[in-house]
């Protein structure tokens, strides 16, 4: 902890005090997007041990949606999340219900072969559908900002972080309150004692799939707004999600919330010090030792 | 089969089956090489084209900048390419899907810096390598194809039916209980890597060699993991016929889309699934059971 603050002052005296702010806060805005990018990815794996390969498919599967209706019927892209949402739902249940549903117990191996198989099929199918050429969802508010102490602040970003945190609280509220949420929470704690208590765990994987892609959709399309896509960036923000998950540790979702501002802030200053093309080495390197030091992440309970 | 291979060059005189064939070489030897560590001692390497791409990086820089003997650079290609997979042995801490994305991050990260490491890897231009002094015929690349493949083809072989391979297939099934029967899981993991790093550098090497050009977006690319992945699971895990089979398929299928690589990998991803839903044993699988029954 003390290493921690050390570093950041140093850090703060390095670069420079309004640089820093700068930097830490886009960090924070961009640690908001990287939270609820990983919401889907921990619920699935919390849930059914599965690691969802396919994860940046998904995401991108809702951004190429936003992309599409925003530009072909000029709907502003906020309101394609009740498209979204519901269509990824639908699309996560059903490639759930054709190629998961029978390996979810099995072990480690089948899945992730699965998942990648998967990871595969989809990307390619999107590449021949809508073809390599980068896209991104443009709006005439894309590049507002305001400023604020010296430091800039894009209001899209600000608008992303905080329906981010938003979702990140609606969801445990859900999964503390609501009868569903209990159950998923049962079978997450433990599938076979959820079973004697008469839980149908099957619907519930089920169902949690659907929810997990259902916050995909939502994240994906928070991604059309602040970048750019391709087909091939899925296998990016899988990773990225990947390290907010690991860092948080398995089975709990409130914690993402920090983590994924930690990527974030990482990022937005390792990237200021070692240069833009590295950027996205950083989350990998954070999650390599991450695994290596503190496998079970800061706030894991598996 | 090895008495047909070697023949063949001498009557078919079609370049393109001879490119195809020197390419099934390397795609076998990299399936090959990722069966050992994926197939026998059922680790799931999913950053397999590290070691291909040092494998590559290695031969070809040796071969820009110096005078190192070809046969040298090919050894020492290996060789960089296990010192590479030493690095991964941390991430045999971690078990099952956790070692599968560790390896994908190292892949990764591998890639991201050597495309910025521009003055060593030419960075997104790639090096282009300059054409050796065996001439312009197809034949000497055909026989040393063939020498590598055979001698992974002995190595593979060799590991599978000695104590080695038992251990290996021991981890695979159980670690635990391999732990506690006295196995020593980590040398053995650590064995299986290093060889499966040095063949998939040779294959790596061999491919720089054949092509004359590497860059490290595509050599670092997910599409030589696909392979190597898709040849061994398809094929048949931990036998040797089977990634054979499944790298030539893997090529067939790439020759056959060469001009849609989407639909190609489009077609990889969904055999990958239907393989591992309907028949997780591969094609090998297929014929024991039909052999049985």
């Amino acid at each position: 902890m003390v290493s921690v603050i050390a570093l950041c002052a140093g850090g703060a005296l390095y670069v420079g005090g309004a640089t820093f702010t700068q930097l830490l806060l886009g960090g924070v805005l961009v640690g908001g997007l990287y939270t609820v990018t990983a919401l889907g990815l921990a619920l699935m794996l919390g849930v059914m041990k599965i690691l969802n390969f396919a994860h940046g498919e998904f995401l991108i599967l809702a951004a190429y949606m936003t992309f599409w209706l925003s530009r072909l019927m000029g709907v502003d892209p906020f309101i394609t999340l009740a498209v979204t949402c519901p269509t990824l739902f639908l699309f996560g249940m059903l490639c759930y219900r054709v190629t998961l549903s029978r390996t979810v117990r099995k072990g480690f191996d089948q899945p992730v072969v699965v998942t990648f198989g998967l990871m595969l099929f989809l990307q390619n199918v999107y590449t021949l559908l809508w073809t390599g050429n980068t896209r991104a969802v443009l709006t005439s508010y894309s590049t507002n900002t305001f400023i604020v102490g010296g430091v800039t602040i894009t209001i899209l970003r600000l608008v992303v972080f905080i329906l981010s945190i938003a979702a990140v609280l609606i969801f445990h509220i859900f999964l503390s309150k609501a009868y569903f949420g209990k159950l998923i929470r049962a079978t997450m704690q433990d599938y076979e004692v959820a079973e004697l208590q008469g839980v149908n765990t099957s619907r519930v994987y089920l169902l949690a799939f659907g929810i997990g892609s259902a916050l995909c959709g939502f994240a994906g399309t928070l991604i059309s707004l602040m970048y750019a896509f391709e087909p091939s960036v899925g296998p990016l923000y899988l990773l990225k999600s990947l390290t907010v998950v690991v860092l948080a540790g398995m089975g709990s979702f409130l914690p993402l919330a920090l983590t994924g501002v930690i990527i974030g802030i990482a990022e937005s200053f390792g990237s200021f010090l070692v240069g833009g093309g590295f950027r996205d080495a950083i989350p990998f390197v954070l999650f390599l030792l991450t695994l290596l030091l503190k496998p079970k992440g800061l706030f894991g309970r598996y | 089969m090895f008495t047909a291979l070697a023949v063949v060059p001498l009557l078919v005189r079609t370049t393109y089956i001879l490119h195809f064939i020197i390419l099934f070489f390397i795609y076998a030897i990299l399936s090959l090489s990722w069966n050992i560590l994926g197939g026998y001692a059922g680790q799931v390497n999913l950053g397999h084209s590290a070691f291909f791409g040092i494998g590559a990086y290695t031969l070809g820089l040796l071969w820009l900048h110096g005078t190192t003997p070809i046969w040298i650079s090919f050894v020492l290609a290996g060789v960089m390419a296990t010192a590479f997979g030493l690095v991964l042995i941390p991430c045999f801490k971690l078990r099952g899907v956790y070692f599968a994305i560790g390896t994908l991050a190292l892949n990764e990260t591998l890639r991201v810096i050597m495309i910025n490491w521009q003055d060593v890897t030419g960075g997104s231009s790639g090096l282009r390598l300059p054409t050796p002094p065996i001439g312009f015929s197809l034949l000497p690349y055909y026989y040393l194809g063939l020498g590598f493949f055979i001698i992974t083809i002995l190595i593979s072989s060799f590991l599978a039916k000695s104590k080695f391979g038992l251990a290996f297939k021991s981890i695979r099934e159980n670690e635990d209980a391999a732990l506690m029967l006295g196995v020593h899981t980590l040398k053995y993991k650590v064995l299986a890597l290093c060889v499966c790093a040095f063949l998939a550098g040779e294959a790596g090497a061999l491919n720089a060699y054949y092509i004359t050009y590497i860059e490290p977006y595509s050599i670092f690319g997910m599409t030589w993991t696909v392979c190597a992945l898709f040849g061994a699971i398809l094929g048949g895990v931990a036998t040797i016929p089977g990634p054979i089979i499944g790298a030539c398929i893997f090529l067939a299928l790439s020759e056959l889309f060469l001009g849609f690589a989407e639909v190609n990998l489009l077609i990889t991803g969904g055999l990958l699934i239907v393989v591992m839903l309907l028949f997780p044993e591969g094609l090998m699988g297929l014929v024991r059971l039909r052999r049985v029954s």
